[in-house]
This record gives structure tokens, sequence and C-alpha cells, in this order.
């Protein structure tokens, strides 16, 4: 074994231990049921021993109230083999509540981990791979967290029980099984091992089909209206096949697994069958011993195979933990200080860009050198070009993320001093692109936050003037918007991300061309409201249309990352020579900015 | 239990209606689809199912050989040396039909997934999703595997019934009484699953359904990541999260709880029998009649015979949980033959299959646009009760027809619905003649669109533009400066073959519906239909994409002059013939200003239509659109 697996064992290990200790009274007690299942086990093939001793005339009938000795051997095996079943079913109930408790609590820390991972993280995922990572990643692990233990000293024991058992008929016999015993267990140790590259190939393969189709179904439309479907069903039969031929290894090679312990199986029979009967023969056990020792032999294949599952298993669930501990381990570029106090909301708060250089992509700079003073209260239009870098700007401001060189402050502060989620508490942002989740009206204003009252909710709407609209909602905020905002226009769902805003209440707003989805009406319709929005609070309006910016203090404008021109609006409009004010002197909107 | 672990909202009645299929008619369409190899792997399954039997009747002929009781001839070690080398033997043999299997199996899903996505992609654009992508693929998921089952499970039947009829036919032969006492199980077995059968089906669909919830809110909380960092909101998502995994602990539970329970009666009731069969026989073996050989076989044949009877106890459970996942399959296909589910066809797996051809045509001479109308076009959301209604237009050649209005006022979903991208009804006629199907008709190189949104896949920025048209046939470089995305395209780490990301996140908004643009280009279509494409562009650069795009529409010498009547030569002299036609949403400037027809959609229907002067002058809502946009620039 690499170094490298031992690493990755131990990290399963670790988890397992982490997440299964809470769950320690329910562990104990299907530990219990699993001990006294194994005695049953042990004891129900002495019964039939008897049975067959006593029926091929080997030992005297006796009665006891009754009964034969052969009608209550019977019985107790009966007894035996329906109580065993009983504590078999208790103990698998409690297995799958254990099961879903500590898988539920994995799944939840990691969706919370790596959503707190900065946005490059994200850009490079899709949603279905990311269903894939937390959700089925996770179900591979939920077998080993809620057998494996329980199983490898369930089983483990029961094979000792038996070897012990056979001992004690003869030394010869016991001898002989415990030495098939570790034949068996090193032979399959060897073929398990076989399968293990092959498994963290096949989830990723999985995850790569299902980010394949929830791609595709999302783009319906524009595969449809654009000729696309005879590709994309290509693309689907490609993937297909490539899922095809990896899976295709990694059970081939695990079902050689199965097959091995088959085989050992069939040879354990004979080894009991071949040993008692040449013990027979010599007068030295029973004709019911070689039943019991065949028996027995059979008794040990059920948890040899178990074992063998297990460790398979503890394969897939170390490839499983692998991918999870990349994701646990995966730091974000974004690094949050935890310590803040979050601060009771202040007012409106002075933004500060001092020098700020960035790339998403090394070597390919997106801002060089923006600087840029903003004191509370105050409203700065930012414009330029489409990729000159304006969103980018914003996206620093809320650490999505990490500028290399350079130093922005918020309040005075440097923004890397608050809490992420001080930080992002104390500055509002709506976008073109409105994010909605297929939940209530209420769950998608309040981001799932239940401290926000339906009062604040409706009294924010108000000041939109969204009323109108809402009281035509048939559940009012009950009323569930449906998957990725079908239903509303992008007006509306822009309406909805204003909301968001007012009820958040942050001392910095962010408004990212927010309005160029809406027709001109409706914009002038909340208008008022932004305006109401901005009071009291400071404003960094990007825009690409001069009319967006008329209510700004300050103006500055980027090229290629660069300021290009940055001042006080009327002293650019003072100045006859400043590009703004050569914009605005042709009047128009169409101006090229 | 109450309802309140039923998953949220999204499990609804009709979940638990019977699928339009019954799953034995699903099974037969599956065994259909390669019966071949279905009957191959029956035959494997026949040989697994027996061999245990043959060797217990062997163990059986030892222990007799023990106690001379056997008609064997061969010697105790032979029998030894026979028992070891057959088990060996027969195990590598059940080996190879778990391989077999394992394509059987997996073909099955392909078809499934197969099926499900190309009828997807059939249906209409806008309309063709149940529900999010995310609980979607819990369709392709776990659904498809659990219907596949259902041929797995012909298979079983197929094994379980030959063991139970030749184990019961060997046991008769040895002792006849106990026959009846095998079916104590089956019988107490199918009364209690025959009783408990809705319960089985409401909690399966309630686990599917739970499953469901999970993967779709992963789905939308990583779709939407940005926004609940933005919003700070990552500790509120979570508690969500965290109530919908327990919701699906809940259902879960109460399912495998349930499951676990009739597992434990048919066991139960076959270590029973077991024990009254012991009584039966003690008397036989007593009396010799009833050798310690036959006992041997008895038990193995016995142990066979009681799994494969508990087997038919769950036939009709594991039917009544596949019909759940059936019916959630065949949802997806909205409305289609739910046969076609099953729909034979090749799936591709070999390595010596091939692959399909993706058909690319070529524009030709009858795909030219002259003149296209749509009249009475009427489409109504079920839900909302809003839409388009009673629509007319007529676009010419050449024409660069504007519709403009306020938000909901319909505009996107006439767009739609003239393409077919949502099941409107109306009459569309192209050039004089009626098109009966718009949807498969207004596709390149007649028509190209654009959504308000457009989706990039993970691919190459090429791939992406191509959408599977051959290279050669496509004048790419033309394509990406018509649509002002060259200087991008140097920007971009490996140019064209730069790997967009997911769902071209990487680029802005405004190079993404650039690159739609591109795309959209690359097919030379007769008529452009754009969703507002300036909504993430500067002005400027909204300015260029126009005059390129006319620009790249000029004649070219595959576009001969008609050769025919005079009237026809009259109109290749026309400009008007080789600019593009374009149907286009819009409020703002550059594009209503360059408009020939603007038609004012409010309130889902037409208002008014004419050119930009004529409307200003006449129309209020006109008005107030063009207003709107000015009353800001000028204060």
């Amino acid at each position: 074994m690499t170094s490298q697996e031992n690493i990755s064992f131990r990290d399963t290990f670790l988890l397992l231990g982490r997440y299964l200790r809470p769950e320690w009274p329910r562990v104990i007690l299907l530990t219990i049921l699993l001990f006294t299942g194994i005695g049953l086990q042990l004891l129900a093939p002495q019964f039939l021993r008897d049975f067959l001793d006593l029926a091929t005339g080997e030992i005297e009938q006796t009665r006891l109230g009754g009964f034969t000795s052969l009608t209550r051997t019977a019985l107790f095996f009966m007894i035996v083999a329906i109580s065993n079943q009983l504590f078999t079913a208790a103990a698998a109930y409690i297995t799958q509540d254990v099961r879903w408790r500590t898988t539920n609590e994995l799944r939840a820390d990691l969706a919370q981990h790596t959503m707190s991972l900065d946005m490059g993280f994200h850009n490079a995922r899709t949603a279905g791979e990311m269903i894939s990572r937390v959700d089925e990643d996770v179900n591979m692990l939920s077998n080993f967290f809620s057998q494996f233990i329980i199983q490898i000293f369930g089983n483990g024991l029961l094979i000792i029980g038996v070897l012990f058992v056979l001992f004690r008929e003869d030394y010869r016999i016991g001898a002989g099984f415990l030495f098939f015993v570790v034949i068996t267990g090193l032979v399959l140790n060897y073929v398990i091992k076989l399968a293990v590259p092959y498994w963290k190939e096949f989830f990723a393969m999985g995850a790569r089909l299902f980010a394949f189709i929830e791609e595709r179904l999302a783009g319906t439309e524009d595969i449809r209206a654009n000729g696309g479907v005879a590709y994309t069903m290509l693309g689907l039969y490609q993937t297909l096949r490539r899922q095809y031929e990896v899976e295709q290894k990694a059970f081939a090679l695990g079902m050689l697994t199965w097959s091995t312990t088959q085989g050992f199986f069939r040879l354990g029979t004979a080894l009991g069958l071949g040993l008692g009967g040449w013990l027979f023969t010599r007068d030295i056990i029973t004709i019911g011993t070689v039943y019991l020792v065949v028996n027995y032999s059979a008794l040990m294949q059920e948890p040899l195979r178990l074992l063998t599952q297990q460790l398979q298993d503890l394969q897939r669930a170390v490839a499983g933990a692998s991918r999870i501990r990349d994701m646990m381990f995966t730091e974000t570029a974004v690094k949050d200080n935890t310590s803040s106090v979050i601060q009771p909301r202040s007012g409106p708060l002075s933004v500060e860009f001092s020098n700020v250089d960035f790339e998403y992509v090394a070597d390919t700079p997106v801002l060089q050198d923006v600087s840029f003073d903003l004191k509370p209260g105050e409203v700065m239009g930012l414009l330029g070009r489409t990729g000159s870098g304006k969103t980018t700007t914003t996206r620093l401001i809320f650490r999505l993320y990490e500028p290399q060189n350079g130093r922005i402050r918020l309040g005075n502060r440097h923004i890397a001093a608050f809490s992420l989620q001080e930080l992002r508490r104390k500055v509002g942002m709506v976008t073109q692109e409105v994010q909605l989740f297929n939940a209530t009206i209420r769950d998608n204003l309040t981001f799932f936050d239940p401290s926000i009252s339906d009062d604040q909710i409706l009294s924010a709407m108000r000041d939109l003037e969204l009323m109108d609209w809402f009281t035509s909602l048939a559940d009012g905020l009950e009323t569930v918007i449906e998957t990725g905002g079908r239903g509303l226009s992008a007006g509306e769902a822009q309406l909805l991300a204003f909301t968001r805003v007012f009820l958040d209440d942050p001392g910095l707003i962010i408004l990212d061309e927010a309005s160029s989805r809406l027709d001109p009406a409706t914009e002038f319709l909340i208008e008022r409201a932004v305006d109401k929005l901005l009071q009291n609070r400071t404003a960094i309006i990007v825009a690409h249309r001069l009319k967006t910016v008329q209510r700004a203090d300050q103006i500055m404008i980027l090229e290629n990352g660069r300021v290009k021109e940055h001042d006080h609006r009327e002293v650019l409009i003072a100045n006859p020579d400043s590009h703004f004010s050569q914009l605005l002197k042709t009047g128009l909107e169409e101006v090229l900015v | 239990m109450t309802a309140d672990g039923e998953g949220r909202g999204r499990i609804s009645q009709a979940d638990f209606e019977p699928p339009p299929i019954s799953t034995w008619r699903a099974t037969w369409l599956l065994i259909r689809f390669n019966p071949a190899l279905f009957f191959t792997d029956a035959f494997a399954f026949i040989f697994v199912g027996l061999f245990p039997i043959f060797l217990g009747w062997l163990t059986g002929q030892i222990f007799d050989k023990l106690l001379n009781q056997s008609t064997l001839t061969f010697s105790f070690s032979s029998l030894i040396w026979a028992l070891i080398v057959i088990g060996i033997v027969g195990t590598a043999v059940e080996y190879g039909a778990a391989i077999l299997d394992f394509f059987f199996s997996f073909s099955l899903t392909v078809l499934m997934r197969k099926n499900m996505m190309s009828r997807i992609l059939e249906l209409p654009g806008a309309q063709s999703l149940l529900s999010a992508p995310g609980e979607m693929i819990s369709r392709f998921a776990g659904d498809a595997r659990n219907v596949r089952e259902l041929a797995i499970q012909g298979l079983f039947t197929l094994q379980h019934s030959i063991v139970v009829i030749v184990g019961l036919f060997i046991m008769g032969r040895i002792e006849p009484r106990v026959t009846a006492v095998v079916f104590f199980p089956l019988i107490i077995s199918m009364v209690l699953i025959n009783v408990l059968r809705r319960q089985i089906t409401r909690y399966r669909a309630a686990a599917r359904g739970a499953e469901g919830d999970v993967t779709g809110f992963v789905g939308e909380m990583f779709g939407a990541v940005q926004a609940i960092k933005v919003a700070g909101a990552e500790d509120f998502v979570n508690q969500r999260f965290r109530q919908i995994n327990q919701d699906r602990h809940k259902v879960a539970l109460r399912d495998s709880l349930f499951t676990e329970f009739l597992q434990t009666v048919m066991q139960n009731s076959n270590n029973i029998s077991i024990g009254i069969i012991l009584l039966l026989i003690s008397d036989s073996m007593l009396s010799g009649n009833f050798t310690i050989g036959d006992f041997a076989l008895f038990v193995a044949i016995l142990f066979q015979v009681a799994r494969s009877l508990g087997y038919f106890g769950n036939l009709l459970a594991l039917h009544k949980q596949a019909s759940v996942s059936l019916k959630r399959m065949i949802d997806v296909l909205q409305g289609g033959n739910p046969a076609r589910l099953f729909q034979a066809g090749p799936i591709y797996l070999r390595r010596n299959s091939g692959w399909p051809d993706v058909p690319f045509i070529r524009k030709t001479a009858e795909h030219r646009l002259e003149k296209f109308e749509v009249r009475d076009l009427t489409y109504i959301y079920e839900k909302t009760g809003r839409g388009v209604e009673d629509i007319n237009l007529t676009i010419n050649r050449g024409d660069f027809v504007v519709i403009t209005g306020r938000i909901g006022a319909g505009k996107s979903t006439l767009l739609r619905a003239v393409l077919g991208l949502l099941p409107a009804e109306g009459q569309w006629h192209w050039n004089g003649d009626q098109i009966n199907n718009p949807a498969d008709f207004f596709i390149p190189p007649r028509t190209a669109y654009t959504p308000q949104v457009p989706r990039l896949f993970s691919e190459t920025l090429q791939e992406n533009i191509l959408l599977g048209m051959p290279a050669e046939e496509v004048n790419i470089q033309q394509a990406i400066e018509a649509a002002v995305l060259e200087k991008d395209v140097l920007d971009l780490e490996d140019g064209l073959e730069t790997i967009v990301g997911t769902r071209g996140v990487k680029l802005s908004g405004g190079q993404l519906q650039r690159a739609a643009a591109a795309r959209m280009v690359a097919r030379q279509p007769e008529l452009f239909v754009f969703d507002d494409l300036s909504s993430a562009l500067d002005v400027n650069t909204e300015k260029t994409l126009w005059e390129r795009l006319f620009a790249s529409q000029k004649p070219q010498p595959q576009h001969a002059a008609p050769s025919g009547t005079l009237t026809q030569a009259a109109q290749y002299q026309d400009p008007k013939w080789h600019s593009p036609t374009c149907l286009v949403v819009s409020h703002r400037r550059p594009a209503l200003q360059r408009a020939d027809v603007i038609i004012v959609l409010k309130n889902g229907r037409i208002d008014d239509s004419g050119t930009l002067e004529d409307l200003l002058e006449r129309n209020d809502e006109m008005q107030r659109l063009w207003q709107g946009d000015i009353g800001e620039a000028e204060s």
C-alpha cells in the first residue's frame, strides 16, 4: 500500500470517527443486538447436529414433558432462528437511522464548506457536478458510516466464534479451517485491491454524465432553436460510452471479489466434508458432527462475504472520502476573519480603493492600479465598455475574489478585517442576472432568513410600489416561484432583487446595470424607489449608459482595467476637455462611452 | 405518521397515481429492446439458480457414501475432488454471467436516458422541462435504475420459477408431504403485501420525491452561490438544506422500515416452515426411508426454494416501487407516448458501433424567406393566465421588425410562440405555404434564435458556436467578427479552443450574448431572432453589432441571382434583398431607430404597429416607452 493510500485510509477513518461519535447510544444498542445475533447463529447448528444424531439413532431418544427429544430440538431450532431474525431486523432499522443521521450531517457540512469557497472555485464547476459531489459522493459513504465498524467486528467475531467451536469438536478440523480462513483472507485482500484505482474514476464519470445532462437540460431552448439536437444526442452517446467503459472495468474487478468469495465458499464445504468424512470413517466423530462441520463452514461464508463486501465498500468509501476530503481541504482564497464581531448598522460607509491590481488568470490583468475614494453617502457612477472591469471592481468589494495588490477599505476598515458575513451584510447588490430558488416568494426575498417578518417584507414592497403586482399573486408570500424563475419576467425578477436589498438595509449599495432589463416605463416606476434606497447610503452604480448615472456625485470611467478618468461629476462637466463632458455634449445616450 | 415528512410541495398527488402503462408492459418493452441478449442472460440466470441445488445433491451423495447408502460407485475421495472441481468451474461460469448481466442492465438505462433526452429535445424548447434541471437528474439517475430493475426482475422471475419447480419436483419425490408446507410463507406474505400495497407506493414515492428535493436544492444552491454570498445568507440557506435533508431522513427511514418489516415476516415464516419440516421428516429418518444425504439435499433445495418464494413475495412490492419511478419518467415525456421511453434504437455503447451522423443542412433556394406571416397566434401560460393573444404579424424579406413593450407585456413569450418553442395556437405561413409543425420548421438555415439569457455549454468556444456544424462549412471568423467577439477571442487563453467553462460563466454577460450571437450568425439563417440581445451590451458594442450583422449578409457568391421570372430578377436588385431579416425584442433606441416595423405589445396583445415616427405620433404606449428613455437622458 502506498503512503498516499494510507493517508486516504486514515482520513476516511477520521471522517468516520468524527460523524459517528455523536451517535454513540445508537451504536452501543446496535452492538448489543449484533452480539446477541452472533450467539444465536452459533447456537442454531448445534440443534441440527443433535437432530441428525437422534434421527440416525446415534443418540438415544428421550422424552421430556410430552415431547420427544427430536421434537424438542426441532422446536429449539425454530425459536433460535426466529429470534435471530428479529434481532437482525432491529439492527437493520437502527443502522438505517444512523446512516441518515451521520450522512446528513456530513452532507450539510460539505455544502456549507463548499459554499464558503471563493467564486473562482464555483465558476469552474456546474451545479450538476456539485449535486454529484455533495449528494452522491456522500451517499457512497453512507454504508461505510453505518455498518463498517459493526460489520467488521461482528463478522470477525462470528468467524472467531466458529473457529473456536470447531477446535472444540476436533483440533484437526479447527486447524484445517484456521488455515483455510487465513488463505481466503489473503487472496480476497489481493483481489479487492485490483479494483481500487477504478472507483475514483467511476465516480468522476458519474459526475460528468450528470453535469452534461444538467447543462443541456438548462439550454433546451438554445439547442432546439439553433439546430443542435443531433449534436447534443451525439454528446450524450459519447459521455455514456465513456461511462460504460469505466464502470464496466470497475464492475468486472469488483465482481471478481464476489466470485472469489463464492469459490472459497465451495472449497470450504468440500474441506469440511473431506475432513469430517475422514474423521467419521475413523470413528472419531458422529455423522451429525460431520454435518455440523459442513454447516459451520457455510456459516463462515456469509461473514467472510460481508467482510469482503465491507472491504469493497471501504474502497468506494475511500474513493468517496478522498473526493470529499479534496473538497473539505480546498481552502478558499478568501480568508474569513471570524473573530470580528458584527457591528450594528452604522449609516453610510466610505469606500476606498488604493492601487488595486487583480487578475483571474496569471498574467492576464483585469484591473490595474485602480484607486478611488468615496465618502459616506456619495454616489459614484462607474462607466466603461463591456469587459472594461466594472463588474470585477464591484465583486472585489464583496471579497468574492482577492486582489493581488492594493488595498480596499470600507468605512475606514480593511475589508479583510470584517467577517465575510458582516462585510456582505454591509454591502447590497442588484445585478442583471437574478438568481431565484424554486421556493416561496418569501424565501426568495429573505434567503430563508426566518427572522425577517412578513410586515418587513410588505413594507419594503410598498416602498418599491410593488403592491399592485404583489396583490395579483395567488398565494401572496406563499406563492412558489417556479424553477429558474419561469413564469416571471426578467423585470419582475429584478424587482424582487431590489426588494431583497431593501430588506438587507446595507450601508453601501451596488447597482450593476441593474435596470438594463427593465423597459423604460417600469424603470421610471422604480426610480423613486431607488432614490429612497440611496438615501443615506453610499452607492456605486455600474452602467453602460450615461443616463443611469445622473444622480452620481463622482464619475469613474474604466478602460481595459485602468482608470481613464475619475473626478466629481461637476468638475468633469465644468471641464470641456473631459471625456465625460464630451459625452454629455452630444446629449444622447447612444454616445459611445 | 403525519404528512410533514412528505417532502415539501413538490410531491403532488399525481406522483401516487399509477403510470399510464403497467410495469408488466414496461418489462415486456424492456425485454423487446434486445431479446437475444435477454435470453442469453436468462440461460445464465437459470444456471446460477440451479447450480447450488446440484452441489447440494452431490454433497448429499457424499454423506450417503459415508453411511454406505449411496447409489454412486465412485470412491469417497474422488467425490470430494469432483465437488472441488465442479465448484470452481461453476463459479467461473457465474462470473461470466454477471459480466453479461452488467452489459444488459447498463444498456437498458442508456436506452431510457437516451429516449428521455431525445423526447425533451423534441418538446417545445421553452417548456421541455418538468422541473428544475437538478431535480430532473434524479429521474435520469435513480428512477432509470429502478425501472431497469423491471427487466432484471423478469430474469429473476424466470430463474426463481425454475428453481421452485425443479426444487419442488425433487422434494416431492423424496417427501411429498412437505410441498404444501413450503407454500405457507408465500401465502402469508402475498396477503400482507396486497394489504399494504398502497402504503408501499406512497412511502416509496415520498422517498423518491424527497431525494429530488435534495438534489434540486443543491443544484439551486450552487447555481445561485454568488447571490447567496453577496447577501451573506450562507447560514440560512444551509439551515434550509439541513431541513430538507432531515425530511429525506424521515421518509427514507419510513420506507426502509417498511421493507425491513416485510422481509422479516417473510424470513420468519421460512424459518417456521423449516422447523415444521424438521418435525415432519423425523419419523421417516428414524425408519431409514429418509437418508442423511436426502436431508442435506433437502436443506440445500429448501434454502434455494424458500429464497425464491421469498422473492415472489417481494415481487409485487418491487413492481409497486418501480411503478413510482416509471410514472416519474413517463411524466418527463410530457404527454408523449409512454412506450417512447423504451423505444428501441441504437445506443452506441460498443466500441465497434460507431457514432450517429450529425446531419448538416446546407442552405439552398428552398430555404429562402420572402414573406413570413403569423396569424391568430395565441399562447396562455396555464399557471399565471398570462401570455400573448391574437397576434398577427407579417415579415417581408429584409425587414427589421422590433417588438417592444413594458415588462410582462409578453415580448419573450411572443418570440417563443412564433418559433414553436411554446405550444402556441395559430397559423404560420412561410412564403405562403402553411407550416404545420413550427418547432421542427423554424430551425437553421431558416431561422436561428438567441434567448434573453443564452446558455453555453462546457465545451470549447468553437464547439459552442458550431453546435455540431462541420467547421469547414462555416466561416467562423466572420461569425465572430459580426458578433463583435474578435477582441474577446484574442484575450482568451486558448482563443477559440478555450473551454468556456460551466455555463459559460467565465465569460461576462455581454460576452455570453455576443458568443450566442456568433452561434446564430454562423448558421447564416434567413431570419434572425434576438430576444433583447443588447441587455448586457454597451451602446457602442450594440451599434457595431447591428452594423456588422448587416454587412455580413451582403450577397455571397453561392447566392447567385435566382434565374427565373423578371420579378425575381428585379427583386435581386433591391438592396433589401440582401439585408438580413430580423425579428427582435428590444426597447433600446439603436434597435428602435433601425426598425422598419415596430410592434408595440401591451398585456399580451398588439397595441399598435408601424414605423417609429408614426407610432410616436399616435401611440400612447410607444410615447411612454420612448419618453421614459429620453426623460432621463435630458434631465
